[in-house]
């Protein structure tokens, strides 16, 4: 794979940047997943053994088995993308090192056979991921659960971004695609949590409660932080509809920062023990900062083409 | 001759047979009542809902009751009926609420939909008198028919048992049920399911186990409240005296737990710790939990219980059998407060993860379809876990505070 010609040097280090802005993600969300299922002291089963051992009366060791096999690659996945961007931005900074002018794209430029089998395994290490995420995902909106019917929608920036560092991995120039890919799901995840505040959904009410009374902030009533999430939530669906029609600079920016705050509201809300909870939900803001990286270029691009 | 007696003695056999298993999920057609039961959710004392459905609307639908032995009945009092939400499955409650009963008083009744009428069940009131009784408690009816017709089953037969004798200690009042009756809430063929079932809990003499519902997150939807005769949007928290001494606070864990409902709790439980020797909470999802991660109601409602010394709090979900040891200040504290649950009226049965620091000795957890009988006198409250085939797996007391 090699960078095509006519990629300016602006346009590949914003490619290198989204790139490893989603292993990050990445990264963190299969830490969250490892520790919400594997390691932490409130670790459990997820809704594919409820699927398999309550829905299809599979045998208890069978569905729990499958269910740790599915974590534990999901896990180990993660540490393999981490690696492959400790890996490029080695090569990245040797590559400076040598001080060429030549723009490059670590991430593309694959001389060694074991650079490039290292690629293959991370690029297997994100289908896993995303095969999985999307498992968890299909497995919850068919248990009965409320809002389950919207796990998909819900969770899409979570199995989007792997697939999308796939197609950055092994494209030479997906900008467009993996732009309108990322703004997709994080259109999707917004809208649905937009949805899930307009209906004062218990779980969020509690977060800010819970929250304001952890830190001593302002004296939050019931009607106050159901009154706060009318606005969250209409706030949540107009910018997830302006990503998708207009790709505003500062709607993403502004879906960075909240999807770190709602993310961080697990714990601020819940406690230290929460952190599986804050980090499975990195994709919430992961994606949109890919979003923000990727339109970078674009909208200079436009600057230029205007001029 | 010999032919004669032989065929009287099998039709007596048949009629009692019948008279029997017309108590025993009666099928639903027409106008004809079915689904039977009685739901304690305001004073019970002196106040019980009386529900039944109906697979057409029909016209005039009541339930006429009296003390139990007099001939005649006292009232008739009529329905609040109304179609259940559940698209294409067509089924009709009808709920009756009955104020100024007798404490401690059987009332018999029977419901009556346009010309069709349920057998005559009887219920039982709660005493306004200080006496030792039991209940049960459990959760997670959902997913295996089979499995939650042979729980309800044993429960009837626990309750019959429990008259037989003149220990009054024994006397099991009500069924407090932690919620996830079936497993998805808008799916009215599934409650339709449940609802029969339900019927086997009436004991063989027609007695009328009161149920005291908690919602589960499977229950979502509007159908829940139409079940138990909740009115529409009903926040489903609420706290009832089962005896003059003994009082039961029901939360709703599938809402805010943090807002509104705290508020309340501690409004409840400031008031009744002191006017009650046994103060006990159940909700669904667990704040210290066997198998899954803990709710909100950790950190919403477990220093509550702590506060005002809750003496026992019953959760579900987990589907397992699990008891705490007592925990304040998220540590075993002889002082502090028990946990029990988590659900095992049918639904199958998971393997909990004994490696919780809060479920090792003394405290314990197992799988396995059950319930609890929770029995009060006035020195301590005993509990017993008893399985499905009847057998006792554990057996624990709390002293009074």
């Amino acid at each position: 794979m090699s960078t095509t010609p006519t990629e300016t040097s602006d346009e590949i280090l914003s490619h290198w940047n989204a790139i490893q802005c989603l292993r990050i993600v990445i990264f963190l969300q299969c830490l969250g997943v490892g520790g919400r299922y594997l390691i932490s002291s409130n670790e459990s089963e997820s809704d594919v053994y409820g699927f398999l051992f309550f829905d299809r009366d599979w045998p208890e060791t069978i569905a729990q088995q499958i269910d740790d096999w599915g974590m534990t690659a999901c896990f180990l996945a993660g540490w393999v993308i981490i690696a492959g961007a400790l890996i490029d931005w080695i090569r990245l900074r040797n590559h400076r090192a040598r001080k060429t002018s030549e723009p490059v794209n670590p991430s593309l430029r694959l001389h060694s056979p074991l650079f490039k089998t290292w690629r293959i395994i991370e690029c297997t290490a994100c289908c896993v991921v995303a095969a999985w995420i999307l498992l968890l995902a299909s497995a919850h909106m068919v248990r009965g659960d409320i809002y389950a019917e919207l796990s998909l929608g819900e969770q899409a920036v979570r199995f989007i971004s792997p697939l999308v560092l796939l197609l950055m991995l092994t494209k030479p120039n997906p900008r467009r695609i993996a732009l309108g890919f990322l703004a997709i799901a994080s259109f999707s995840t917004f809208a649905v949590h937009g949805y899930k505040a307009l209906n004062c959904y218990g779980p969020f009410t509690d977060l800010i409660l819970l929250t304001s009374e952890r830190f001593a902030l302002l004296k939050i009533d019931q009607s106050t932080a159901e009154y706060s999430l009318y606005i969250i939530g209409g706030i949540d669906i107009v910018v997830a509809f302006l990503l998708l029609s207009i790709r505003w600079r500062s709607v993403a920016m502004y879906m960075v920062f909240w999807g770190m705050i709602t993310a961080s509201s697990r714990m601020t809300a819940l406690g230290w023990s929460a952190w599986p909870e804050t980090l499975i939900r990195a994709a919430n803001w992961g994606a949109p900062l890919a979003v923000l990286l990727l339109m970078k270029v674009q909208t200079k691009n436009s600057d230029n083409e205007n001029k | 001759m010999t032919i004669i007696r032989l065929t009287n003695v099998y039709l007596i056999l048949t009629i009692l047979f019948c008279s029997v298993t017309a108590f025993a999920d009666a099928p639903i057609e027409g106008t004809k009542p079915a689904h039977c039961r009685v739901i304690w959710t305001s004073d019970p004392a002196t106040t019980a809902t009386i529900s039944w459905s109906t697979a057409k609307i029909g016209s005039t639908h009541s339930a006429q009751y009296r003390v139990k032995g007099e001939k005649t009945f006292e009232g008739v009092r009529v329905a609040e009926s109304g179609r259940f939400t559940g698209g294409e499955v067509e089924l009709y409650y009808h709920h009756v609420r009955l104020t100024d009963l007798k404490p401690s008083t059987a009332y018999e009744v029977q419901m009556q939909s346009d010309k069709e009428e349920s057998p005559v069940y009887y219920f039982e009131t709660a005493p306004i008198t200080d006496r030792p009784f039991s209940m049960l408690h459990g959760g997670d009816s959902r997913s295996d028919s089979k499995a939650r017709r042979s729980v309800n089953a044993m429960m009837a037969r626990l309750v019959d048992k429990s008259f037989e004798n003149d220990d009054e200690a024994d006397d099991i009042l009500a069924l407090a049920h932690g919620g996830d009756y079936i497993v998805s809430g808008p799916n009215l063929s599934q409650w339709t399911q449940w609802l029969s079932d339900h019927e086997l809990t009436t004991s063989k003499d027609g007695r009328l186990l009161p149920i005291i519902p908690a919602r589960g997150n499977h229950d979502r939807g509007k159908p829940f409240n139409q079940v138990f005769g909740f009115p529409e949007n009903d926040l489903n928290y609420f706290a009832i005296n089962i005896s003059p001494q003994v009082r039961l606070v029901t939360l709703n864990s599938e809402t805010s737990t943090a807002g509104d409902q705290k508020k309340w709790l501690i409004k409840e439980l400031n008031s009744s710790r002191s006017k009650n020797r046994w103060l006990l909470a159940q909700y669904h999802r667990p704040a210290y939990p066997a198998v899954k991660g803990p709710g909100s109601a950790l950190q919403s409602w477990v220093p509550q219980f702590e506060k005002y010394n809750v003496d026992l709090v019953c959760e579900s979900d987990g589907h397992t059998i699990k008891r705490t040891v007592p925990i304040r200040n998220n540590k075993h504290d002889e002082t502090g407060v028990v946990y029990i649950g988590e659900g095992g009226l049918g639904v199958p049965q998971r393997t909990p993860k004994t490696d919780r620091w809060f479920l090792k000795s003394p405290g314990m957890a197992d799988k396995g379809n059950h319930v609890f009988l929770l029995t009060f006198t006035p020195d301590k409250l005993v509990g017993k876990c008893i399985l499905e085939n009847g057998t006792v797996r554990d057996k624990f007391t709390r002293p009074v505070r």
